[in-house]
């Protein structure tokens, strides 16, 4: 997370606040889709949005005008593309210091870039959000035309993604397929799988990388920072019009998009105009934009935190401004900080192309709940064979190892060690897995899921081993990295070791490997 | 829709036009099935040679998927989903 910065001073209501939404209303129902146990992108869960008509008119996009947004959002003033007297459209930056200008419509001149983001004399910066519409659902969808129109679920045992169409019966990711079909008995049920949405993820993510110098992506949405592209992009909204229309011409598939003055605002935006919708808010509106939207939808708010706070009474963002920065530390932690600085729309996060990930994770439920040793450790060694990999790909070794369990009761336990040395090789990862393996099964219960996390990254090439591992280590590298010339090649499937081999016999296979649990979420 | 893998080496007659790759109609169990839409194209880079994966539409209504290597520019029908 970015650091903190005192509260701005001087916040006053710009005399022209601008504010654009250009949408097609919301669907009714619409819900986003849960946050994935492995989508690392630390927001809340957001609720279903209630959007009243934020519509897209032909004539005012024409002309450049500003829309009129209703649904409690406020109010639009200055035409997207207009440019206030003074101002050149290009050069924005140079001639907003000479005319006084500000691009987002404030009074103030254009402030040095040295300071940092959210802090009075720092360039305001501009993220824009893209979130996949109904991700696995709308590729099922496109995959087989007969399903447009009908309720799709992609899922095993819950519901990963779901159609609009689903939707609209109360059906939202994180339901359990059972409840899913009492719902809504006509629903398609699909498995799903993982490779091909990353594929169609990945020609998404490309074209946003065309539009953005930095871009972080994460399974169904992506932040690109658009700060200082005012040169590039001088109409910000017709050029990610242009993104939404070059997305659907490529996949087939719409995105919706958030415009802000930081990622939690550019992705609250966006979730007011789903699907397939274009939003933009500038900092002068952020204050009433938030405060009377529920607690649950500021970043970092989760289902514990809510339940907290709303003991509490505090039930909307704005409520939350009642408590004190050191009250909420008290609370939550650093997490309270944070929270301190957002539930008043400052947000400090950069967008990072994420060369080290904060972790990596992989885990699955069994097709039947088990208490086969045998068949728990050869996953356990699958998953971390496929994190290794992950490893080793991305140049990292991880510190630490963590091994989580669910039983077939639902009780959950995780445990976490450090390795002596980073590593990303099999074995000595393996080692470790297994032993908190073994410290944690030791209930007469079956296990219903099984995962692994690495974390605490460090680049590859900087540690030093000791003296006498580093030839074993040295030959063990060489072996898993010709492992994985052989699995880019061929596909990861092809090369089985270890207790792996014992779930040859119970687990599908395909090029990618096994067919686990839930498909739809397997890498 | 019930999904059934195939994965067999097919014969494709395919348009490669602009750069562009479409299947106009390929040879399975002894028929020759017209393609009379492609649904969804995409591509798998994970491999060292990318993979080229088509939805299309048969005459018979059926969906199937087929995909061209790049390796060795075979191609392959994977599946093909029954409506039940």
């Amino acid at each position: 997370m970015g650091k903190l910065h005192s509260p701005r001073h001087g916040d006053e209501p710009r005399a022209r606040p601008r504010f654009e939404a250009v949408a097609r209303a919301a669907a009714p129902g619409g819900t986003h889709e849960a946050s994935l146990p492995f989508a690392t992108n630390r927001t809340a869960p957001v609720q279903a949005e209630s959007c009243a008509a934020v519509r897209e008119t032909g004539a005012a996009e024409e002309s450049g005008n500003g829309v009129t947004a209703g649904g409690g959002i406020a109010g639009i003033a200055e035409a997207a593309g207009v440019p206030r007297p003074g101002c050149s459209t290009g050069g924005v930056a140079a001639s907003a210091r000479d005319t006084g200008c500000v691009p987002s419509g404030g009074g103030a001149p254009l402030p040095s870039p040295e300071a940092p983001p959210d802090s009075p004399g720092a360039p305001e910066r501009t993220v824009l959000h893209v979130d996949i519409d109904a991700f696995f659902a709308a590729i099922e969808q496109r995959r087989d035309p007969r399903l447009a129109g009908r309720p799709v679920i992609v899922g095993a045992g819950v519901i990963a993604s779901c159609s609009y169409e689903a939707r609209a019966f109360g059906l939202k990711a994180g339901m359990p397929l059972s409840e899913a079909r009492r719902l809504c008995p006509r629903a398609v049920i699909l498995e799903g799988h993982a490779q091909v949405y990353r594929c169609f993820a990945d020609e998404i993510f490309a074209r946003c990388r065309r539009l953005a110098p930095a871009v972080e992506t994460y399974l169904d949405e992506a932040y690109c920072d658009l700060t200082g592209t005012e040169r590039l992009h001088a109409d910000l909204p017709a050029a990610v019009r242009g993104l939404k229309r070059d997305i659907r011409a490529a996949t087939g598939l719409g995105v919706t998009c958030g415009i802000g003055p930081n990622r939690m605002l550019a992705k609250l935006i966006g979730k007011t105009v789903k699907p397939d919708g274009l939003a933009r808010i500038g900092a002068a509106e952020a204050d009433e934009f938030l405060r009377g939207r529920p607690i649950e939808q500021l970043a970092g708010v989760g289902h514990a935190h809510a339940r907290t706070l709303r003991s509490m009474n505090l039930h909307t963002i704005g409520d939350l401004r009642a408590l004190s920065a050191p009250v909420l530390e008290s609370l939550f932690g650093a997490n309270g900080r944070l929270l301190h600085e957002r539930c008043r729309g400052r947000d400090t996060a950069p967008v990072n192309e994420r060369e080290i990930p904060l972790s990596i994770s992989r885990e699955t439920s069994f097709h039947r709940d088990t208490a086969d040793r045998v068949e728990i450790e050869g996953m356990l060694e699958y998953l971390v064979g496929r994190a290794c990999r992950a490893s080793r790909e991305l140049a990292i070794r991880a510190r630490t190892v963590s091994v989580r369990l669910r039983y077939a009761d639902g009780e959950g336990l995780e445990r976490a060690r450090s390795l002596r040395m980073p590593s990303d090789a099999d074995p000595v990862a393996l080692a470790l897995a297994l032993d908190l393996l073994r410290a944690l099964f030791t209930r007469r219960v079956a296990l219903h899921a099984v995962g692994v996390t690495f974390s605490n990254f460090v680049p590859a090439a900087g540690e030093q081993g000791a003296l006498f591992d580093e030839r074993e280590a040295g030959r063990q590298a060489a072996l898993y990295r010709a492992f994985d010339r052989v699995r880019r090649a061929y596909g990861h499937g092809v090369l089985v070791s270890g207790r792996a081999l014992h779930l040859k016999d119970r687990l599908a296979q395909d090029r990618n490997g096994f067919v686990l649990r839930t498909p739809s979420l397997t890498k | 829709m019930r999904r059934e893998a195939i994965q067999q080496a097919v014969a494709v007659r395919a348009d490669f036009r602009g750069g562009v790759v479409t299947p106009i109609s390929f040879r399975h169990a002894g028929r020759e099935q017209r393609v009379t839409r492609v649904n969804a194209r995409w591509v798998d880079r994970a491999g060292r040679h990318p993979r080229f994966h088509f939805s299309v539409t048969v005459e018979s209504g059926d969906v199937c998927e087929l995909q061209l290597s790049a390796a060795d520019l075979v191609w392959w029908l994977d599946s093909v989903t029954l409506e039940e």
